[in-house]
């Protein structure tokens, strides 16, 4: 299965550059003698070719050959495979690729707006909006205050031992209502309403002598 | 590409600022030898469209983690060589069907691809490269259609030239044998 056939390897040399001027000589030649020889083609065939066709065609092919590696190895892989693509397809699947890739990338780097710094951010916000309107909208029905509290609550939080106050604090907050002082302050009953309260009571002798 | 060409892209390709048009230019560079790399082995145009683009997807998402412990391009074959094997094998599975069965399969569906213009005799290639064992099949394709030297396809399928150049004999042997008697 051999592929390639280098004469070289025979022995055979030619001089340099001679297979990349050959054609160039060639068509030279047949330009110069295009006169002569085109006309008598056209005289003793009949067949025609489109104007500067072999120029150009030349010109082609060598830009296809010279292009790069790849260039030659589409032609390689086709004419020994018989695999085809279709037209364009290799400029297209290049768009395709870099859509794929780069460009998704590109868009993907919008994400960093819902990164977990500003969803905190808005998540806090969206939180003080809602707090703010559910307390406008509850103030003007609000029904619940202070007085629309049972006194058993009251007395069962304290019990709950939820509000702790030392007894100064206590103390504290009696003492402008009651002054535990005056109760035992003489000047308080006077000598009369005690006698008053004390004939008004039925004392047995037994409490008197005890007393 | 010369060695200091490719390490240049590499770099390019692994700053953040160079990276796209590295990476287009890769595209360029490869995106043909690659393809056919892939296409002789899934035979599809379509098939080998789907692969192609997967594995320039992957070497986008993964180059940052190529180290360069082998060349570039020899890193980006074996993708695509991992890839193709990956769909052929997903295939087999979908079709519930043998490797070896979904072979000759993909060779029926080639005589009625538009994509395919073989003639006669490149019909019966691919009817005797189909029977050929995978890595043999891998080596033949590499070796003759892709027309890649014996020292990068061992840096490829990371096997001795050795082997390779056993496996290359053994394939273009039964290939020969094949078309004979066909």
């Amino acid at each position: 299965m051999k592929k390639k056939n280098t004469h070289s390897d025979e022995g055979f040399k030619v001089p340099k550059d001679y297979f990349d001027n050959f054609e160039e000589k060639l068509f030279e030649k047949i330009s110069q003698e295009e006169d002569n020889s085109l006309l008598s083609d056209k005289l003793t065939s009949g067949l025609k070719v489109p104007e500067d066709y072999f120029g150009s065609f030349e010109n082609q092919l060598m830009e296809k050959l010279n292009s790069d590696n790849s260039e030659s190895s589409i032609l390689t892989d086709s004419l020994k495979t018989g695999l085809i693509t279709p037209n364009k397809y290799f400029e297209n699947v290049e768009d395709t690729i870099l859509e794929k890739t780069i460009k998704a990338n590109q868009e993907t780097k919008i994400i960093p707006l819902f990164s977990q710094k500003n969803v905190l951010f808005i998540a806090g916000i969206a939180a003080m909006i809602a707090i703010i309107i559910s307390v406008s909208i509850n103030k003007g029905n609000d029904p619940f205050n202070f007085d629309t509290i049972d006194v058993a609550d009251i007395q069962e939080y304290f019990d709950e031992g939820n509000v702790e106050f030392s007894d100064t604090e206590i103390a504290e907050l009696l003492d402008e209502e009651a002054s535990f002082i005056d109760t035992f302050n003489d000047d308080e009953i006077s000598d009369e309403e005690l006698e008053n309260y004390l004939s008004d009571e039925e004392l047995t002798d037994e409490i008197i002598y005890v007393e | 590409m010369n060695i200091q060409e490719e390490e240049n892209l590499l770099i390019a390709l692994q700053t953040d600022k160079d990276i796209n048009s590295a990476f287009t230019k890769l595209v360029k560079i490869y995106k043909q030898r690659l393809y056919w790399h892939i296409r002789n082995m899934v035979k599809s145009h379509d098939d080998a469209d789907d692969v192609l683009q997967n594995v320039f997807i992957k070497v986008y998402k993964n180059i940052s983690k190529f180290k360069g412990d082998s060349k570039l391009y020899s890193w980006m074959y074996r993708i695509a060589t991992n890839e193709s094997l990956t769909f052929l094998n997903q295939k087999a599975k979908k079709y519930n069907v043998t490797n070896e069965e979904l072979q000759q399969k993909l060779i029926q569906n080639l005589e009625a691809d538009v994509y395919f213009e073989g003639d006669e005799i490149q019909l019966k290639l691919q009817k005797a490269i189909a029977l050929l064992p995978q890595k043999q099949q891998q080596v033949f394709n590499m070796k003759y259609f892709q027309e890649l030297k014996y020292r990068e396809i061992s840096e490829i399928l990371e096997t001795s030239e050795g082997a390779l150049k056993a496996s290359y004999h053994l394939a273009s042997k039964k290939i020969e044998e094949f078309l004979k008697t066909n």
